[in-house]
């Protein structure tokens, strides 16, 4: 097998050059995925009838659980890869990926306490799915406190990759909590075995808002990244000549 | 279109300041995300450039560059294998750096004497 590709992955240099020309296509594609699928969501689907309106934050609240949850599993990659081959660049992903994993963390919790308030009458319950969300929303915050912590380098990558990967038991906890436990929380809208419990009109642009929030978490990833690359090799050659 | 008119669809059947709340909540998560990058961007650009300019000006001047950036990124993307090392690499570096400051510092005051 050719391994150069692995090489070439762990080059910076080269995930700079390529990265950039990914940037246009996220950027375009994220824009049009949420606007449309937002502006659907809000304005042209009906309510549920159980619900009513309220139901229309799931095109943010669902997208924004998804990727908070995915983004750590990307991280605890990331670390193991950081860990088994020193890969610079896995690193950088990692330390990159923590601040907009917590940001969607943080949203996902935000809407679904507003969610709470019409639905269940409350804020918060200290309910299984909603505790081991806001334990991961810790996670995150644990991990980037521990990389300002410590100053050099490769000493942090390697807490941090561990911490990550310690983190991870939590994401089936969260998976499964509705169905281990009784818990307020309905279970899951989307599953990938059974047909989807959702009316058609209220699943394509539910579909069209999770696959628009990969896209601008790409984005966005992608655009730290390309700086923690700089600001990481600003010793070397290629970058001087780029910046000056 | 669901809703018959604007009222209707800012009032949302009494869950209007629900949905509108979490979705401003949405908007200030993104919001955040996108000015991040972009500034921080646009520091980092500012912060190299102007080393960049401050190391030409220390080889007009004749100091060694090389000993300044010192451990100079590899291009294998990997980390050192002996991560130990690392604390006493950065050590040096400062040194060699402090040591590049001095000179110039001396340099500059020797101009300016003579003057």
């Amino acid at each position: 097998m050719n391994w150069t590709f692995f090489h070439k992955l762990g080059s910076p240099k080269w995930f700079y050059d390529i990265s950039g020309k990914w940037l246009p296509w996220l950027q375009v594609s994220s824009l049009v995925l949420i606007s449309v699928a937002l502006v659907w969501g809000l304005a042209f689907t009906p309510p549920d009838y159980l619900q009513g309106n309220s139901y229309r934050i799931i095109f943010i609240h669902v997208p924004a659980s998804f990727l908070a949850q995915s983004v750590y599993m990307m991280m605890a990659t990331a670390a193991a890869v950081t860990l088994i081959w020193k890969i610079k660049l896995a690193d950088m992903a990692l330390k990159v990926m923590a601040p907009i994993g917590a940001s969607f963390c943080i949203l996902s919790l935000a809407t679904g306490a507003i969610w709470g308030q019409p639905t269940w009458g409350t804020w918060w319950v200290w309910d299984a799915r909603l505790t081991s969300m806001l334990i991961l929303l810790f996670l995150y915050i644990g991990i980037i406190a521990l990389r300002g912590a410590i100053h050099t380098i490769e000493a942090a990558a390697k807490a941090c990759a561990i911490l990550s990967l310690v983190g991870v038991v939590n994401i089936p906890i969260i998976k499964f909590s509705v169905d281990w436990w009784n818990t307020l929380h309905q279970g899951a809208t989307l599953t990938l075995t059974e047909k989807p419990s959702m009316a058609p009109e209220m699943l394509w642009p539910l579909l069209l808002a999770i696959l628009g929030f990969y896209l601008f978490f790409t984005m966005v990833m992608v655009l730290r990244l390309r700086i923690e690359i700089i600001s990481r090799e600003r010793k070397t050659r290629w970058v001087k000549e780029l910046v000056s | 279109m669901y809703f018959d008119s604007w009222s209707g669809f800012l009032a949302m059947a009494g869950h209007g300041i629900y949905v509108w709340s979490a979705y401003a909540v949405a908007s200030v998560v993104i919001a955040y995300n996108l000015a991040v990058p972009l500034m921080a961007r646009r520091r980092i650009f500012a912060q190299i450039a102007a080393q960049v300019r401050r190391e030409e000006r220390l080889v007009k001047r004749g100091v060694d560059v090389n000993q300044v950036t010192a451990g100079s990124g590899d291009d294998t993307g990997r980390h050192s294998a002996n991560s130990g090392s690392t604390q006493q690499k950065h050590c040096a570096e400062r040194q060699a750096e402090q040591q590049a400051e001095q000179q110039k510092e001396n340099l500059e005051s020797v101009k300016g004497s003579a003057q």
